[in-house]
């Protein structure tokens, strides 16, 4: 107790020393964290951005992603936070994924809970029944350990909705934590979006595509004037490959040598805090001596003093470092990246700063407790300033040196750091014009179908072809592939008015596997009579023009046929003058937000009478379409006009016109196709998806990345701007012994102030011209690594001459203002300080 | 040059309480004239002597230093002022030397007058190191310099711009008796043939009997 009380007294006298260095310290934990937030936000970032399907994907079999699996850090990032989602055949479909984004993909737990230690699992229901487990009970699975397969047991903790189950029946999820992320054998903060074979593979970073291999799902794009289709192989361009590579071999090195500058800045701070704080010790610490204690006694004296002011300073730091950064990385959270601070790294850097602060002070007091040798200087100099930089400067020593390191950082951190802001920037402005370069208006998805086969469509790829290379590609390929490219991409995203609904967004197509239950009991409840006569009457709706086109002259008007009064039948599923009950079904919007488990959804039964007018054959021609074949999967039903089925009921959430594409088409009817899809286009209703808002994504996206660059960047001019006022003020206290005896002898204020300047100017400028010389020497290295490879066709060089004029400018001024504060200080001082 | 306090008071504040450091000090120190002021330790001959010199900021009162017709009160004088009229009519010596050590002898010597961007003369600086018997160390750091010789360097540091007045804050107090007695005839010396004046604060009573005149302070206030 009377130990504390002791210590307690000893804060409360040296409490504006204590806080110096509490800050000191503060300020370097809150640097390494967030260091550590902004390298992890920027890996994160791109993990989002993939996720939100603004860029695609990195695939496992990309070469490129060798170079981020050799990065251990990335495992890092991510370990203890995240889930990893995968399939049971390991390396395939893996996704790191926090919590929301979980959510958005439909991943929730049903059963039990998530797994939340190692050796812990969740499963879908398809891979219990495979393992004939249950959740509680214990599985053993095969998994790859050190490239090897091997047993592991794990407890399942959780039943998961089943992700990839929308997408490919085989397979079936596993949901792990992060920790076990050894087990797999793949590393990478990816969504692997494609079945293990057809994918397509492209660099986060730059936003390049590299392969479309044996890609069986093509992508219809359209704009005003023609469609393209775009299934073509397209192979990796070597250079930029290669140099995509290079991009992150150096975006790896800067994201290691920042933390490094940084560390040593905040060491060279924290040593000038101790002199702060251990300056009025001196005159004790030679008084010890001179009464007669010993080398060692003093030495272990304030060895223990040391010891309470490190421990105590760190455990406060923390404190003081966790809000700094919270504040920080909160306000930059606001730019939708997501930054969180690593819990492990706080009490390892605190632990450092304990360390440092230790090691430094007891460093000090054996400096101190030296005797100091001056170096002489014999010269004769005409002038007072030129006599106090050579003589009293030159002697300051450490302080010198803290400072110059500390300037000489400030320099290289912000000029980097907002030369790779910018690079950062012209990488994405190179996307933005790709974008442009590849953009159409319209992504065709046509209404209807089914996804069974189209995962790609989940997320939209940035098309690999100029508009004139698609032109090209379409003019040489067969028009039945065309229609069929646009079959397979069926897609139920537009509703009856031709939007988008919200809830539609980004969404997978609406997959009903089988029967709704108890779908025939609410038929049979509405008195509807049998439900299987719903599933008869294979309901196509057709606009009239593409009517005209498929089956010739009609006798009967556009008007007649779009307002309900003309119905065809084909191939004799009904009579004319037939009176026919259409039933039409709705599903809830929150059919969506399930994860494909929609046959327990009773849909809002709808119906409308009719009468048929028209009967029309349709012949299995090879040489003529195949309507029969488009328009239903029976070659029977009936046609509407599509406006007159929209017409039925506003609650429209999907078309229900079924395409299949299991015929081709003949290459014969390449007139007639074209037509028709230029119908589509013309309707207005096919439009879904405005490529012209990818630029704006990217900018947003650049803007995003770069913003970490430029916050550090001012982050740390913050910071220096701390420890230059600590250390000019730190440097006229050391000197004012010197400055009095001027004072006396009679230097005026303005003297007394222009050494004080000089003084702090001179250390600076050391720092500057090291830190210039460094940066310079830095990006010279860069930019041969970078252009070297030809991709990279330029470094911004006039902002790397700029970068460094602006800190310079900024670090002057800050020096300035340091230095009149310190001499104010000199100059209020009188004789009873000597 | 002739020295006058009017009314000179210097007080310091502790909480509610005034303390009278000096009070109503009345003195008047003729050109040439050699004065030494003793007393007890805090009795206020230090500050005095920094009042007299514009080191420190007086309370109330006038320090008025009168050459010929021309008078100067020091206390209505701005700082920069106040340091160029210091620096060109005063010189100090104090006890603790106050040369700054990362400076030579000579640098220190020279120093006042790079202030005052004035070039070193030469004969004048060469016959006061002769005088002061430090020729052979003007190359040396105060801390390669014994006791008297760094209060030697520092004589010389007051005297090299050639002022009126010399001021003396215990010049002796860490010097041996034989250093002691050196220094004080080496400065009455000088002061004697460059007809300045000399101001010394002393416990000595040895160094008063030296001087003319001798002033006497007890709890601020000028006793004899």
């Amino acid at each position: 107790m009377k130990i504390l009380l002791i210590a307690l007294n000893y804060v409360r006298r040296h409490f504006i020393k204590f806080l110096l260095i509490i800050i000191a310290l503060a300020l370097m934990i809150s640097s390494v964290l967030f260091t550590q937030i902004f390298v992890d936000a920027n890996h994160y970032s791109r993990f989002f951005t993939a996720r939100q399907g603004i860029m695609p994907f990195l695939t496992i079999d990309c070469d490129v992603n060798d170079a981020l699996v050799t990065d251990e850090m990335l495992e890092k990032y991510y370990a203890g936070r995240q889930y990893i989602v995968g399939s049971d055949k390991y390396g395939n479909h893996i996704g790191y994924m926090d919590d929301k984004a979980l959510s958005s993909m439909g991943i929730m737990i049903l059963r039990g809970r998530m797994p939340e230690k190692e050796n812990e699992i969740a499963m879908s229901d398809s891979l219990l029944l495979t393992y004939k487990t249950e959740v509680g009970e214990k599985v053993t699975l095969t998994v790859i350990e050190n490239g090897k397969e091997a047993e592991k047991e794990y407890l399942v903790t959780g039943l998961t909705s089943d992700f990839l189950k929308r997408y490919n029946e085989t397979d079936k999820q596993v949901v792990i934590k992060e920790g076990n992320a050894e087990d797999y054998c793949v590393k990478i903060p990816s969504i692997i979006c494609g079945r293990t074979e057809n994918y397509i593979a492209v660099n986060v970073i730059t936003g390049v595509m590299y392969s479309y291999e044996n890609d069986d799902r093509p992508v219809l794009y359209l704009d005003e004037k023609s469609f393209v289709i775009n299934n073509e192989q397209f192979m990796p361009n070597s250079a930029q490959y290669i140099s995509t590579n290079e991009f992150i071999l150096v975006d790896i090195t800067v994201k290691y040598i920042v933390p490094a500058f940084i560390i040593l800045m905040a060491i060279a701070g924290v040593y000038t805090a101790v002199r702060i704080l251990s300056s009025g010790q001196k005159s004790n610490l030679r008084l010890i001596s001179t009464i007669g204690g010993t080398r060692a006694q003093v030495f272990l004296i304030f060895f223990y003093e040391a010891l309470f002011i490190s421990l105590f300073s760190s455990l406060l730091s923390i404190l003081s470092g966790c809000i700094i950064v919270s504040g920080f990385a909160g306000s930059l959270e606001t730019l939708g990246a997501v930054y969180r601070i690593p819990t492990g790294l706080i009490f390892g850097i605190s632990a450092l700063g304990f360390i440092i602060l230790l090691i430094f002070y007891m460093i000090y007091f054996l400096i101190v407790s030296r005797k100091r040798r001056i170096r002489k200087k014999k010269k004769e100099y005409s002038s007072v300033n030129r006599l106090w930089i050579k003589t009293v400067d030159r002697n300051s020593g450490t302080s010198k040196i803290a400072f110059s390191v500390v300037t000489a950082v400030l320099v290289v951190i912000f000029s980097g750091g907002c030369l790779w802001g910018d690079f950062i920037s012209m990488i994405h402005a190179d996307n933005i014009e790709n974008a442009k370069r590849y953009s159409y208006d319209y992504l065709v998805r046509v209404p209807g179908g089914t996804m069974e086969n189209s995962m790609m469509n989940f997320h939209l790829p940035l098309c690999g072809l100029s508009e004139a290379e698609i032109d090209g590609i379409a003019e040489n390929y067969p028009v039945t592939e065309k229609l069929r490219a646009m079959t397979y991409s069926l897609h139920p995203y537009i509703d009856a008015k031709g939007t988008i609904p919200e809830y539609n967004k980004g969404k997978p197509a609406l997959l009903i596997p089988k029967e709704p239950e108890g779908l025939r009991q609410a038929f049979s409840d509405a008195g509807l009579g049998d439900s299987i006569s719903m599933y008869k009457q294979g309901v196509t709706a057709i606009p009239y023009e593409y009517l005209e086109m498929l089956i010739g002259k009609v006798d009967f008007t556009k008007e007649e046929y779009d307002s309900g009064k003309a119905v065809i039948s084909v191939n004799g599923t009904y009579k004319v003058k037939d009176n026919i009950k259409l039933y039409f079904l709705f599903y809830p919007a929150a059919i969506n937000k399930s994860d494909g488990e929609i046959s327990k959804y009773i849909p809002e039964i709808v119906t409308a009478d009719i009468t048929v007018t028209d009967s029309v054959s349709i012949k299995n021609d090879s040489d003529s379409l195949e309507i029969a074949e488009i328009v239903s999967t029976r070659s029977k039903g009936i046609i509407v006009s599509d406006k007159y089925l929209l017409s039925v009921s506003d609650k429209f959430r999907y078309d229900y016109v079924l395409f299949d594409n299991s015929q081709l088409i003949s290459e014969n009817d390449a007139i007639r196709t074209d037509e028709y899809i230029a119908g589509l286009a013309k309707s207005g209703k096919l439009h879904l998806y405005n490529h012209g808002i990818e630029p704006m994504l990217l900018k947003k996206e650049a803007e995003k990345q770069r913003a970490p660059y430029l916050a550090l960047s001012i982050i740390y001019t913050v910071v220096v701007a701390f420890f230059s006022y600590v250390c000019i003020n730190c440097e006229a206290r050391g000197k004012i012994q010197d400055y009095l005896i001027l004072k006396f002898i009679g230097a005026d204020k303005k003297q007394l102030t222009r050494l004080v300047i000089l003084s702090s100017l001179r250390k600076a400028f050391a720092g500057i011209i090291s830190g210039a010389v460094f940066y310079y020497a830095v990006l010279t290295v860069l930019a041969f690594l970078v252009e070297s490879e030809g991709y990279m066709k330029y470094f911004p060089l006039t902002n790397a001459i700029c970068y460094p004029i602006l800190i310079i400018g900024v670090i002057i001024a800050i020096v300035l203002v340091a230095s009149v504060i310190a001499a104010l200080w000199v100059n209020k001082q009188e004789k009873g300080t000597i | 040059m002739k020295i006058t306090t009017e009314n000179l008071t210097k007080t310091y504040k502790t909480g509610e309480d005034t303390i009278y450091a000096l009070k109503n000090c009345n003195i008047t120190i003729e050109e040439g004239e050699q004065l030494a002021i003793m007393g007890p330790s805090g009795s206020g001959k230090t500050t005095l002597l920094s009042l007299i010199g514009g080191i420190i900021k007086h309370s109330e009162g006038k320090v008025i230093f009168s050459d010929g017709d021309r008078a100067t009160d020091i206390t209505t004088l701005s700082e920069s002022a106040l340091a160029k009229f210091r620096r060109r009519n005063i010189g100090f010596v104090f006890q603790d030397y106050s040369l700054i050590p990362e400076m030579t002898a000579r640098q220190n010597i020279t120093l006042p007058l790079l202030l005052d961007n004035k070039k070193v003369d030469k004969k004048r600086f060469d016959e006061l190191c002769e005088r002061l018997m430090i020729k052979d160390r003007l190359s040396h750091l105060p801390e390669e310099l014994s006791g008297g010789q760094k209060q030697r360097v520092a004589i010389a540091r007051a005297l090299i711009t050639n002022p009126s007045v010399i001021l003396c804050d215990e010049p002796t107090g860490n010097l041996d008796s034989k250093s002691g007695e050196e220094v004080i005839t080496l400065l009455k010396e000088l002061c004697e043939a460059e007809n300045k004046t000399l101001i010394i604060v002393t416990h000595d009573k040895g160094i008063s009997e030296k001087l003319f005149r001798t002033i006497e302070i007890y709890d601020g206030e000028v006793t004899k």
